[in-house]
């Protein structure tokens, strides 16, 4: 089964716990900026929207990468930047319709969410509403995009 | 001698391997043949400007090793030269004599650069890896760096070369990136690559070269730059001899459908040599950037597949760094669109335009400073998305802002 | 010294226009932890305890802790710090949201303002590089509109303090809002702020927080989490209902002051609970950064005659705005604490002097002509409509504007000022909790809850459970929760964590994070030095032992209601105690071995 991160976008407090396990863990700092999953608060609004790599089916920033450097790995189904390989040319940031693919000026490198590489993700473990989870999937990414839209919608009604 | 393949692509580099990639992902046993004249795996021509400025090294250009093709189960002829198309008997004239004779035939041939016309062993353009290997040893030692013509070619040289290397950029316009960028855009680039050491001579011409222990260049201006190297950047034309000669339309490039078809039905043609329809304005171009390439090649090998997959239309869409400034430039950025909504933030240089139509519909996106969420905006044009609302031009995360408002 | 501190400070010099970045003084980081500690510290080193709060010569602080921009409880605080223009103590306010982090994302510890700048200004940072630049076009605009067009004109993903109209007009109780909602709330903070002419802080960082040991670091989030989801009131509590979850429990408990403090129960309760706000404005609840408690409210007035948006009320607010002034109009509390946030004032101060005036009014102090309206406990409009007064500087709005205290002073009846120092008292009767009015008649800020909250043992009962009415033993208990809360406000933590952790969290938390090795002890009496530091420079600054004390409301008037009826507070038992456990002589004043033990001296 393919994993990926589960949003429940009603749960999220914007808190931000995510972006800073997720930076804590992977770049061994606290450093939102450089989080692979984003949680926006929109204070006006009262909305707070978490986003990360969806892990597409067919990656666009896989198609788009003039090096061979990002893979899909078919049994996690976790698309994965090679870091030796990549340049850091961009063009899979210019790709990604989601902008969930960045390049990093202090590694000259993109960089995106890999769930982790194998282990819970760390964003899903310290997440204290269970907004965050880990499910498995074999939707075809349409159909991810589509309910990840409307669970917003719905998430974002007031009570 | 004749050899025989279902399919045949001429052109190995992102149309072409593209093409490759997609035909085996349907077919496994159809027979695939790829012609280039370079002796060598598919490489990078996004990469070799990094390559050129020292950022990475010459085996990191490769896309693709020589397994690769033997993998696949795909038949290489590298190094050859086709000199001759005859469409209706489905047959190429190699360089050698012998013939290649295809079911469905892939024109990704690209494009060569534009020459000077006054010459020098210490110039080149940046087109074939023979190009970058030349320029790289010419900057290793160069003091003084000289380029001509403003775009996408001359500005990241200039930029990935060393440090301490005087640089120079003759441009015959009044302005850089004038093929790329909307003119308020430009100025603004323009001051930042000032301020970082580029020495900008506009609308002038180099004249004459005079060689000696460093080259003299003579600018139309009169005046002389003494410079190590020449970079020349002076654009690319499509590579449609071939087409031409085999009676296949062509106007600037080879003339294409929206099923990246030629003229002839069982001639496809992809990438840098193929001119398609723009998705914004619909008019006839070629774009000339990877991603075009990507998307035509695949487009082209799911046709000559039988799948009837239409394209949708080429899009501008380039994203680099200069000289430590990130620049995106996406979809129809030039300033004549109905409607131009765009912040600049003085203090952290960040600059943010997008260009609409009367629907209000996202045509263009120009992103200075920061460039991480540029393939929302390239996906906005693409998806004929309403514009969300200036605010969204604000913070990094566009995709969330843009949840948000769909929310 | 990039582990939990950034070790850079920022000095901006507003009457010179210039910004300099300074190292941190890392032995003063050690002893005094950072933010509340390390700011007072600097704030001692640097002014004169006599200096004119208002004066260029008085300086103000914004501080992080270690902890602030790291996960763990809730590590988003940063800490203003300042001599307070109302109380003429040190003053230091605490706020969350996300500016805090944004600063040490963006490379610094603390800001440093000094001087007075000639026009209004404001200070925008990015990533390390800091500039000054003209306010003009913001001055008298609402919190609200500042963040807006800063957002707009500088970075949409920067984070904001600023003051309001309140701040730049001289309410002596203005605070210092960030991110919309969240204040630096107390002893008019904003009122420096403003006298400098600086409008507001804007704060763009893509850095981080490092830490000396992450595994360590982790492994002690992971516990607090585990701590803080189990118990009730940080697990479920806050969460669901907010602070306002303690309207009806101090009601019932006969401990919620109301009408200026002249009963300790109020019959309007029920109707602004939290409860009450829950099934009613309340859209969600919130987080600021890190945190997993999220208390924070956010609320929309709809088909009401009072409309908006925005977050609140509190539980302070629910009382001052309500209680206090014999309110129960639940839209009407929630309309005024917007336009208290808007134009950047203290809601607690607001809603007790108003409160104040009612009576003043009702005992026929005030005229109907002064005020230019009638202002009996109970109307709402009244109250509304003399805050939006307030924030504006308009006619009795300019009375309001200068506290309580100040108020009935100048109608020559200080004791009805429900303060101590000068600083309103919030939500909690002395005469009902023995222990909160201890607190607030020594707190270093005067009047306040958040020094040493004995509401979480005298009526929660957390730790332990204590009799409210009792008065043994409490000086010792104060003691610790003052030292303790010194340590989590300079740590850079919400002092809402310490329901559900203790010092041995706080130990591990500081240990991984600066690379220190401190015991529970040590951090604890790096607490005492704070607190101490504090009392030494409010001391000086003419604050003197005398003014330890309750208003006589506090002490002669028995409570008429409730089940502390016939009650006065008990402070003259608990004072010496207090004195004594703190290791300060009989007459309050801090010993000299005292000092020296804490190297103070």
């Amino acid at each position: 089964m393919q994993k990926l991160i589960r949003i429940e976008p009603a749960k999220c407090v914007g808190c931000k716990t995510c972006e800073l396990a997720c930076s804590f863990k992977n770049v061994g700092e606290f450093v939102p900026s450089r989080s692979r999953i984003y949680n926006e608060v929109f204070l006006d609004e009262a909305k707070f929207i978490t986003v990360t790599c969806m892990q597409c089916d067919d990656p666009w920033c896989e198609k788009a990468c003039p090096k061979n450097a990002i893979t899909k790995d078919m049994s996690s189904g976790v698309v994965t930047v090679d870091d030796v390989k990549c340049v850091g040319c961009r063009t899979c940031v210019s790709a990604c319709p989601f902008g969930m693919i960045k390049y990093v000026d202090s590694t000259g490198k993109a960089d995106k969410c890999n769930l982790c590489g194998g282990d819970t993700p760390e964003c899903v473990a310290f997440c204290p509403t269970q907004c965050l989870t880990l499910g498995e999937e074999d939707t075809p990414l349409r159909q991810k995009v589509l309910r990840f839209v409307n669970t917003m919608k719905d998430g974002q009604m007031e009570v | 001698m004749a050899e025989a393949f279902d399919y045949v692509i001429v052109g190995n580099s992102a149309a072409g391997l593209q093409a490759l990639k997609t035909l085996r992902k349907h077919t496994a046993d159809a027979s695939v043949a790829i012609i280039d004249r370079e002796d060598c795996p598919a490489y990078s021509r996004v990469i070799t400007p990094y390559f050129v400025g020292g950022k990475t090294e010459r085996e990191n250009l490769f896309i693709v090793d020589r397994d690769y093709y033997q993998k696949a189960g795909i038949t290489t002829l590298f190094g050859r030269n086709v000199i001759a198309l005859d469409a209706e008997s489905r047959q190429l004239e190699m360089d050698d004599g012998s013939r290649v004779i295809f079911g469905k035939l892939l024109l990704a041939t690209g494009a060569e650069a534009h020459q000077l016309t006054v010459k020098s062993d210490r110039s080149s353009v940046l087109r074939h890896l023979a190009d970058a290997e030349k320029l790289a040893e010419l900057m290793q030692n160069a003091k003084c760096i000289t380029a001509i013509g403003a775009g996408l070619v001359s500005l990241p040289l200039l930029s990935h070369a060393p440090a301490s290397a005087e640089k120079h950029l003759v441009v015959g316009s009044n302005r850089i990136f004038s093929r790329m960028l909307d003119a308020e855009s430009s100025a603004i680039l323009e001051k930042r690559f000032v301020e970082n050491g580029l020495q900008l001579h506009k609308q002038n011409d180099i004249v004459a070269i005079e060689e000696g222990a460093r080259l003299k260049l003579q600018l139309a201006s009169g005046d002389c730059l003494v410079s190590d190297m020449l970079i020349v950047g002076k654009g690319v034309e499509p590579n449609n001899e071939l087409a031409r000669a085999a009676g296949l339309q062509v106007n600037y490039g080879v003339v294409v459908d929206d099923y990246c078809r030629t003229s002839h039905a069982d001639v496809y043609a992809a990438g840098d040599t193929a001119e398609g329809k723009d998705f914004v304005t619909g008019e006839p171009i070629i774009q000339g950037n990877w991603m075009t390439a990507v998307e035509q090649g695949e487009n082209a090998a799911l046709n000559m597949l039988g799948m009837g997959c239409a394209y949708s239309g080429s899009l501008k869409n380039n994203i680099t760094e200069v000289f430590g400034v990130d620049i995106a430039a996406i979809g129809d950025c030039m300033n004549d669109t109905a409607q131009i909504v765009s912040t600049h933030d003085q203090t952290t240089g960040r600059y943010r335009k997008v260009f609409l139509n009367e629907q209000q519909q996202v045509v263009g996106a120009v992103l200075i400073g920061e460039t991480n969420d540029a393939g929302l905006y390239y996906h906005w044009i693409r998806t004929r998305t309403t514009f969300p609302g200036k605010q969204v031009l604000n913070g990094t995360n566009s995709y969330a802002a843009f949840q948000q408002r769909m929310a | 010294m990039d582990k939990g501190w950034k070790g850079k400070l920022l000095r901006v010099d507003l009457t010179a226009g210039t910004c300099k970045t300074e190292a941190l003084n890392e032995a003063w980081a050690k002893a005094y932890v950072g933010g509340r500690g390390l700011a007072s510290k600097y704030l001692v080193e640097e002014i004169s305890p006599e200096v004119e709060p208002m004066s260029p010569e008085n300086k103000l602080i914004m501080a992080t802790g270690p902890l602030t921009g790291t996960y763990g409880a809730a590590n988003g605080r940063y800490m203003v710090v300042t001599k307070s223009p109302l109380t003429g103590t040190i003053a230091s306010s605490n706020s969350g949201g996300y500016f805090p982090s944004e600063l040490k994302y963006a490379g610094f510890d603390m800001i440093i303002f000094e001087g007075k700048s000639a026009h209004p200004v404001y200070l925008q940072i990015h990533n390390g590089k800091a500039e000054l630049i003209g306010a003009l076009h913001l001055w008298g605009k609402s919190t609200n509109e500042t963040e807006d067009a800063i957002l707009g004109e500088f970075h949409g993903d920067a984070k904001v303090a600023c003051i309001g109209p309140a701040g730049e007009i001289g309410v002596h109780y203005a605070c210092i809002v960030n991110d919309k909602h969240r204040a630096a709330g107390r002893s008019g903070v904003g009122m420096v702020m403003g006298s400098k002419n600086l409008k507001a802080v804007a704060v763009r960082g893509t850095g981080g927080v490092k830490v000396a040991n992450p595994k360590a670091y982790r492994d002690a989030a992971l516990e607090a989490y585990g701590m803080l989801k189990e118990n009730p009131v940080t697990g479920e509590g806050l969460g669901a209902l907010g602070t306002p979850v303690l309207v009806n429990v101090m009601n019932q408990s006969g401990g919620l002051p109301t009408r200026n403090a002249q009963s300790g129960t109020f019959e309007g309760a029920e109707a602004i609970s939290g409860e009450a706000l829950a099934s009613s404005y309340l859209k969600r609840n919130k987080s600021c950064l890190g945190c997993i408690i999220s208390c924070g409210r956010v609320t929309k007035l709809v088909d009401n005659k009072y409309a908006g948006a925005g977050e609140g009320p509190e539980y302070e607010t629910l009382w001052a705005l309500g209680a206090a002034c014999g309110i129960s109009d639940l839209a009407a509390i929630t309309k005024a604490n917007y336009i208290c946030n808007e134009a950047g004032m203290d809601t607690i101060t607001a809603g007790s002097t108003i409160g104040c005036a009612m009576e003043l009014f009702e005992k026929g102090l005030i005229s109907e002509e002064e005020i230019g309206m009638p202002l009996n406990f109970g109307d709402a409009d009244a109250m509304v409509k003399l805050i939006e007064m307030t924030g504006k500087g308009e006619g009795f709005g300019k009375k309001i504007a200068l506290g309580s205290y100040r108020l009935a002073e100048s109608y020559g009846v200080p004791e009805l000022s429900m303060s101590v120092k000068k600083l309103e008292f919030p939500a909690y009767d002395a005469r009902a909790v023995q222990g909160m009015g201890l607190e607030y008649a020594t707190s270093n800020r005067g009047a306040c809850h958040v020094r040493g909250y004995l509401i979480s043992p005298e009526i929660l009962g957390l730790p332990e459970k204590l009799d409210p009415a009792e008065t043994d033993g409490k000086a010792g208990w104060l003691k610790t929760f003052q030292d303790f809360t010194a340590v989590v406000d300079s740590a850079g933590v919400c002092l809402f964590t310490t329901f559900g952790i203790g010092v041995p969290q706080f130990t591990k938390f500081c240990n991984a994070a600066t690379g220190t090795s401190m015991s529970d002890a040590e951090l604890l009496e790096a607490g005492d030095r704070i607190y101490n530091l504090e009392r030494v420079f409010n001391l000086k600054a003419g604050i003197d032992p005398s003014q330890d004390k309750l208003p006589k409301r506090m002490l002669e008037e028995p409570l008429p209601d409730g089940p502390f009826k016939g009650e006065v507070s008990k402070l003259p038992a608990m004072l010496p105690d207090y004195y004594e456990v703190r290791g300060w002589g009989s007459d309050g004043i801090p010993t000299g071995a005292k000092l020296q033990s804490l190297g103070l001296a």
